[in-house]
């Protein structure tokens, strides 16, 4: 069992200073669960269908050296207004899984409570974030999650209730890594809504240059009639190993929609896992990567549709350059005895060089008859001919074809409702996409 | 302005134009006819930087050797095709491209470039002149645009980027009668003695609205006739079968 090979670096990932007891009632219940769920699940194997693109074995000689950071760092807002974006809303900024206090920035609002899960009442915790089981509600947990809980030292907790009238969060996770070792990262947010509730959050993954090990975890769970939208960023420095989950309920006629953009790291797998509970509940998966040299970045997305017409869309675009790797699965399952389930699925990619890779795979498991499911998928070059037409009104090659990648990117940006975080992702694209920004980070 | 001797281009291995010789000279409005397959689009393609052929022959602008120019090269020196089948892009706003052209044109030229205020006032008067919806700028380029809308764009750029050399290749093909008398007025609109045209068509109804100074008639690669307006006439008429007849007895 790998669990057992690397139990020591397990353990010191895991580790806590002083007595268990003495660490708040959120934190200690979902240690223990965590640590339980580890040593049942092990850590992910290439031969785990959900991880067939990632090279496991790399996360394991990773853990093997990580360590956890030990204490909350402190970073100037006005860095991490570059770096993330300023979105002008409520802020929550944590610092190698700390939170920061001096970059966060609150603002209070009517029916919205957003909190590191460090700042509140112990009294208050276990009320506040529910069960804190790091298991999800489909049961498709691994490793990773319960490392996460066992792991985390910190939390962002958002709950919205529907007489909220503006509840938009930006969360912040910034790896600060250490020069000489590689730290364990564990982000962890949880963000409910309740009946009727509308709200937008955005999460930030962002880092400075050095090894370090970012594993996250995301839970949604929306109440009957409520809608999150929800933006991912993930642009860490480029030795970082990123592994993020998003675990999301719907309830009954709620709507979850969603986009994640993955930019940074060497190695990054996204992972949505989304149950779609209650009826005529909805989601839309959106995404976008841009892999060039040395990079890998996968995304995995799984939604159950376990209620009575319900919808899924997934719609998912990678850009991949030099010797990038992108990596895409859309698994969709449709429960037996549920009816009106509509599923839509694709994922188009452009390779940009001849050594680009992109991988594509869905994954259907339809168990019901009442279904309407669609999937398509291409892997191509860019248009010969959108290029020789800008060409010949007088667009430098070069040009042309960033206005291509940038028209092909965009289609996803433009879905979403929040312009400064289209201002921002759009220039951290571009930023991505010129040539000094492979030695960056 | 321009001259083309002796233009040979092949691909894989097909000779398509096989000796082609075309003086323009300056605000001179020049129709080439043809049957289909006799290398008229291969023309509009070879004079506007398509690398796909192999090509042997001059074709030299304005005393500079075309063929060594880039496709932006030649745009920057004044060359413009309306294209017979005018590329969709999406993801790509309409305006946005279009202000791209016309300043990296203008750039090429060291010519002070338009600000978006600027642009887009110039844009609107030439929109309202082509009887086009305002909304086709802020739609991707030519994406879901009807056929007759996509031609209009092309005769929109046209004016917007002032070329000295335009090439209409098959303009008039898939238009209606009511947006054929809407381009044409465009392009008439856009002839000046600085500004010479060459009107690719397969049948003569564009050059009903266009009056060209001089028809030529592209068959298998060469031009075998050329005459004054009349010439277009004639072929309708008598078509093209009946001409290439006269000529080899």
């Amino acid at each position: 069992m790998t669990v057992v090979e690397h139990g020591s670096s397990l353990d010191a990932l895991t580790a806590i200073d002083g007595d268990a007891d003495s660490l708040p009632t959120w934190r200690r219940a979902r240690r223990e669960q965590g640590l339980a769920a580890l040593a049942e699940a092990g850590l992910p194997q290439r031969r785990d269908e959900p991880w067939h693109y990632f090279p496991t074995a790399k996360l394991t000689d990773l853990l093997d050296g990580a360590v956890a950071p030990r204490s909350a760092g402190a970073l100037d807002p006005g860095q991490v207004d570059i770096m993330a974006g300023d979105l002008g809303c409520s802020r929550l900024v944590f610092v190698n899984g700390f939170h920061d206090v001096g970059a966060s920035r609150l603002s209070p609002s009517d029916g919205v409570t957003v909190s590191a899960l460090s700042a509140v009442a112990d009294s208050d915790s276990a009320d506040h974030t529910g069960p804190p089981s790091p298991s999800t509600a489909s049961g498709r947990t691994d490793g990773t999650v319960a490392l996460n809980a066992a792991a985390a030292v910190d939390g962002a907790m958002i709950s919205v209730s529907a007489e909220a009238t503006e509840a938009t969060i930006h969360v912040v996770h910034v790896a600060v890594p250490d020069a000489d070792k590689t730290y364990g990262i564990f982000p962890h947010t949880l963000i409910s809504l309740a009946p009727g509730a509308t709200a937008t959050v955005v999460e930030s993954f962002i880092g400075f240059r050095g090894p370090a090990l970012v594993d996250s975890v995301t839970t949604i769970d929306l109440a009957e009639g409520s809608r999150l939208a929800y933006h991912r960023l993930q642009s860490e420095g480029r030795s970082t190993v990123h592994l993020g989950r998003v675990d999301a309920v719907i309830g009954a006629g709620a709507d979850l929609t969603t986009t994640s953009v993955s930019l940074g790291a060497e190695l990054s797998r996204t992972a949505f896992d989304v149950t779609l509970a209650g009826d005529e509940s909805s989601v839309t998966l959106d995404g976008l990567y841009l892999p060039r040299s040395g990079q890998h970045l996968d995304h995995t997305l799984t939604v159950q549709h376990s209620a009575n017409r319900t919808t899924s869309e997934q719609r998912f675009k990678g850009v991949v350059d030099d010797d990038g790797r992108g990596s895409f699965t859309g698994h969709v399952i449709v429960d037996p005895d549920t009816a009106g389930t509509t599923a839509h699925q694709s994922n188009h990619n452009i390779l940009l060089s001849s050594r680009a890779e992109a991988d594509t795979r869905p994954w259907l498991e339809i168990l019901a008859d009442d279904v309407r499911c669609t999937h398509g998928a291409t892997v191509g070059r860019l248009d010969d001919e959108a290029v020789f037409y800008l060409r010949s009104r007088g667009i430098p090659e070069a040009t042309a074809r960033e206005m291509l990648i940038e028209g092909f990117a965009g289609e996803i940006i433009d879905g979403i409702d929040l312009e400064p975080l289209r201002d921002h992702l759009r220039s951290r694209i571009t930023s991505s996409r010129k040539p000094t920004a492979t030695t960056r980070g | 302005m321009l001259h083309i001797d002796s233009l040979t281009a092949s691909i894989d291995g097909n000779q398509i134009l096989k000796g082609l010789d075309l003086h323009i000279g300056p605000g001179e409005v020049h129709a080439v006819m043809g049957p289909n397959g006799a290398g008229k689009s291969t023309l509009s393609a070879v004079l506007t930087g398509r690398d796909d052929y192999e090509i042997t022959g001059t074709v030299t602008y304005k005393g500079e050797d075309l063929l060594s120019l880039s496709p932006e090269d030649r745009a920057a020196a004044g060359v413009f095709l309306a294209f017979q089948y005018p590329t969709e892009i999406p993801g790509v706003g309409n305006m946005y491209f279009l202000r791209t052209a016309v300043n990296a044109i203008r750039e090429a030229r060291s010519e002070p470039t338009m600000d978006a205020r600027e642009f887009l006032t110039a844009a609107r008067e030439q929109l309202a002149a082509l009887e086009m919806d305002q909304a086709l700028l802020s739609r991707a380029v030519n994406t879901g645009f009807s056929g007759g809308e996509k031609k209009r764009n092309e005769i929109l750029q046209m004016a917007l980027l002032e070329p000295s050399f335009a090439i209409l290749d098959e303009t008039d093909s898939g238009l209606d009668i009511d947006a054929l008398r809407v381009v044409a007025a465009g392009i008439e609109r856009l002839r000046s003695p600085e500004r010479s045209m060459l009107i690719i068509t397969h049948y003569p109804r564009l050059l009903e609205h266009v009056r060209p100074d001089h028809v030529h008639v592209l068959q298998d690669g060469r031009i075998t006739r050329t005459g004054g307006p009349e010439l277009a006439h004639e072929l309708e008429q008598d078509g093209y079968g009946t001409l290439e007849g006269a000529i080899s007895s």
